[in-house]
């Protein structure tokens, strides 16, 4: 008898007999006015209980097969799963509005009238369910996600539908509570849900945004349905606009350390790095769900030019003092290469997992500036016969996309500049590939750069479009 | 010589990752096996008035870390002063076609300097003729006197190429020389002060100037002698050259 079911239609004499030998055997659910307290269809051994007495009084009942039990024990735990770790779980059974039955409020009696005997049997609530207005009904777990399609017009239409049998159906009560109320005496009905008007929660933080959110219940005189709850989120698309200027001040700042004169400097042009976010709320068309989808993409190619020409090394005193009378302003930089960066990052945040899935997720960060000495030497300095100079540096960079929120961590830096001189002056003795330090290497810049969460100090804010 | 610095003609090289070497008038003026440099050296001592070669042979080794490059220029200026474009003689950049791991000559340039007012000496010397026996006499002079402190014959060795350098750059000979035993005696009173033993077996002896000179090194193309000392190696390396019946330094 565990998992039996009574088979539709019920029949009124049997249920008739099983109700009063269960309240015979359980008089403490039975007021003190004579109402009898309804039975929790989540409380199995009650309902056993029941059955047994309705079998006894002739009442049809059918067992599942054991493919139909294990079909209900995956889909328990697909609904487990699914649920929510703070999920609000409507109690199971709502008190009767139409009978005062316990748990409710008990109503004084103002007047009385003669019931016709029709509608003696009491209204007993089998099933309900709520649907938005594209169709969509609420998953095992009595969530449904909407979007409504704009905040105008009260939302999106939710459809509140019961089935009961028995009684005269006037007792079938839906109750809307939460973000609105809403109490209607008639087996169906309908109500609008509609979502909060966002606003900018930190970088890009529409994923993060509280949903506006409605209970609704069915109730009877007896019998249980499945309790909904409807979230409803905002419909806008949050776009913004991110220059990631750190990092490129980072870059410019790295460029500093060139070994060559300000002036020079000053005709690099670093390139503006523009990154479009955007975020939107979408219902899931095939389920219950909703996810807000955040797609990131952009950057700057090249992000620096450099002209390309050679520079007198600067300040001299990088060069080694032994040799300065030698190569007196003998010695270049040549740069060369470029720098490019690009995010794509593309991802759907569902709020009932509280997790991210990542379609794309991609931040390139490609450096290939290199400084290069080179030499003029001899043509500058009497003494020196030949003169040989290697040396070259790097400017590097990486970056990656974070899985997780939306971040993205880039790191730039300096490889090290070292000359090796080969020097080979008039008299014969010269220095033979020797190395000099000219700048050490060095970390500019590691920075997680997430899009979304709060503004931090010395962070730019994103520019709404 | 005008009034404004000294006329120079320079070779230029920006070279990575290739085996290099370049000669003008037969005469090894740039090697490097490989790594990246930028060179710049004067050449006057080789250059005649017309008719200058220059040739370059490039190789490719197996496994190069960077991207190969490589570009040359022959440059004509004044002391202290880059011409620029206008005082490119000849040049040649490799534009990245197939080489041989072997140098072997790519590109052959000619060029003339009718206002020089010197004579190389060299270009009036005989064939050097010299055996290996000789040759390697030689080293092992150069080596013993290194060792011995032997500073004035050290000078007498290189005054050839003191000469050279008087006549086409404009110095004083004894003044070179003078400067070059300074430095000699500065070398050897560094307590660190050593000189590398030399394998004789590992010499090369590569005739040039049409045999006027004989360059002596290793197999590698390196210097064939190799001081040391704790500042690091001071490295010996010469083209040798008949003068008055004897072996001496031309360059």
């Amino acid at each position: 008898m565990s998992d039996a079911r009574a088979t539709h239609p019920m029949s009124g004499a049997a249920t008739d007999g099983a109700n009063n030998d269960f309240y015979a055997a359980h008089p403490e659910m039975v007021t003190p006015d004579g109402h009898r307290k309804p039975i929790d269809p989540h409380n199995k051994k009650l309902r056993d209980q029941w059955l047994l007495a309705y079998a006894k009084h002739g009442g049809k009942v059918r067992n599942p097969t054991p493919a139909m039990k294990a079909a209900h024990v995956r889909q328990a735990g697909k609904e487990a799963k699914a649920m929510p770790p703070n999920a609000v779980a409507p109690p199971s059974v709502m008190p009767c509005s139409g009978n005062g039955s316990a748990g409710g409020t008990h109503l004084k009696t103002v007047a009385s009238a003669p019931r016709q005997e029709k509608f003696a049997e009491d209204c007993l609530l089998v099933d309900a369910a709520c649907a938005c207005e594209h169709g969509r009904v609420a998953g095992e777990n009595g969530v449904l996600y909407v979007v409504p399609e704009q905040h105008a017009f009260g939302g999106d239409e939710i459809k509140c539908i019961s089935s009961s049998m028995g009684g005269c159906h006037h007792h079938i009560r839906w109750t809307v509570d939460g973000a609105d109320t809403l109490s209607v005496h008639a087996p169906k009905t309908s109500f609008g849900a509609s979502a909060v008007m966002p606003s900018m929660i930190g970088f890009m933080g529409l994923h993060k945004i509280d949903p506006r959110v409605y209970r609704a219940n069915a109730t009877a005189c007896r019998g249980g349905a499945p309790s909904f709850e409807i979230r409803a989120y905002p419909p806008e698309k949050l776009e913004a606009q991110f220059n990631f200027k750190k990092l490129r001040e980072a870059i410019k700042k790295g460029f500093e350390l060139a070994p060559i004169d300000e002036e020079e400097k000053n005709k690099f042009e670093f390139l503006e790095i523009q990154i479009s976010c955007a975020e939107q709320w979408k219902e899931d068309k095939k389920s219950p769900r909703a996810y807000c989808e955040c797609e990131i993409a952009g950057g700057a190619l090249p992000l620096i030019k450099t002209p390309e020409l050679s520079f007198q090394i600067y300040p001299p005193n990088l060069l080694p003092e032994k040799l300065r009378d030698y190569i007196k302003f003998g010695v270049f930089v040549s740069i060369g290469g470029e720098i490019s960066f690009s995010v794509a990052w593309i991802g759907k945040y569902w709020p009932d997992t509280s997790k991210w899935q990542h379609d794309k997720v991609e931040a390139k960060l490609e450096a290939e500036v290199e400084l290069e000495l080179a030499v003029k030497a001899s043509l500058l300095s009497k003494d020196v016969l030949d003169f040989e100079i290697a040396g070259k540096t790097s400017f590097t960079g990486e970056a990656k996309a974070a899985y997780g929120e939306p971040a993205v961590e880039a790191e730039v830096k300096w490889g090290g500049l070292e000359a090796v001189i080969t020097i080979h002056i008039a008299w014969r003795i010269f220095e033979h590939q020797t190395t000099y330090p000219i700048l050490k290497e060095r970390t500019l810049w590691k920075h997680e750069y997430p899009f979304h969460g709060e503004k931090k100090e010395g962070e730019e804010s994103p520019k709404e479009e | 010589m005008p009034a404004e610095g000294h006329l120079l003609f320079i070779v230029n090289v920006n070279t990575r990752g290739l085996l290099v070497h370049i000669l003008v008038n037969d005469i090894t003026v740039y090697t490097n096996n490989g790594r990246q440099a930028s060179f710049g050296g004067k050449i006057n001592p080789f250059i005649l008035p017309a008719g200058n070669i220059v040739t370059i042979a490039l190789g490719l080794p197996p496994s190069a870390p960077d991207p190969p490059r490589f570009r040359m220029n022959i440059q004509r200026a004044f002391q202290g002063a880059d011409p620029g474009e206008e005082g490119i003689l000849s040049r040649f950049t490799w534009s990245g076609q197939s080489l041989a791991p072997a140098p072997a000559e790519v590109f052959r340039g000619a060029f003339d300097a009718p206002e020089i007012w010197w004579r190389p000496r060299w270009i009036s010397l005989p064939p050097v003729l010299a055996s290996n026996a000789e040759l390697e006499r030689f080293v092992l002079d150069f080596v013993h006197s290194l060792q011995t402190g032997d500073i004035e014959r050290l000078t007498t060795l290189h005054m050839p190429s003191f000469l050279e350098l008087q006549d086409s750059l404009g110095f004083d000979a004894e003044q070179l020389a003078s400067n070059f035993r300074e430095r000699l005696r500065a070398l050897m009173a560094d307590p660190t002060f050593t000189v590398l033993p030399v394998d004789l077996r590992r010499l090369r002896y590569t005739p040039e100037a049409g045999g006027r000179m004989v360059r002596i090194s290793l197999e590698s193309g390196d210097p064939p002698i190799m001081t040391q000392r704790a500042e690091g190696f001071v490295p010996f390396a010469f083209t040798v050259s008949r003068v008055d019946g004897q072996l001496r330094i031309i360059r």
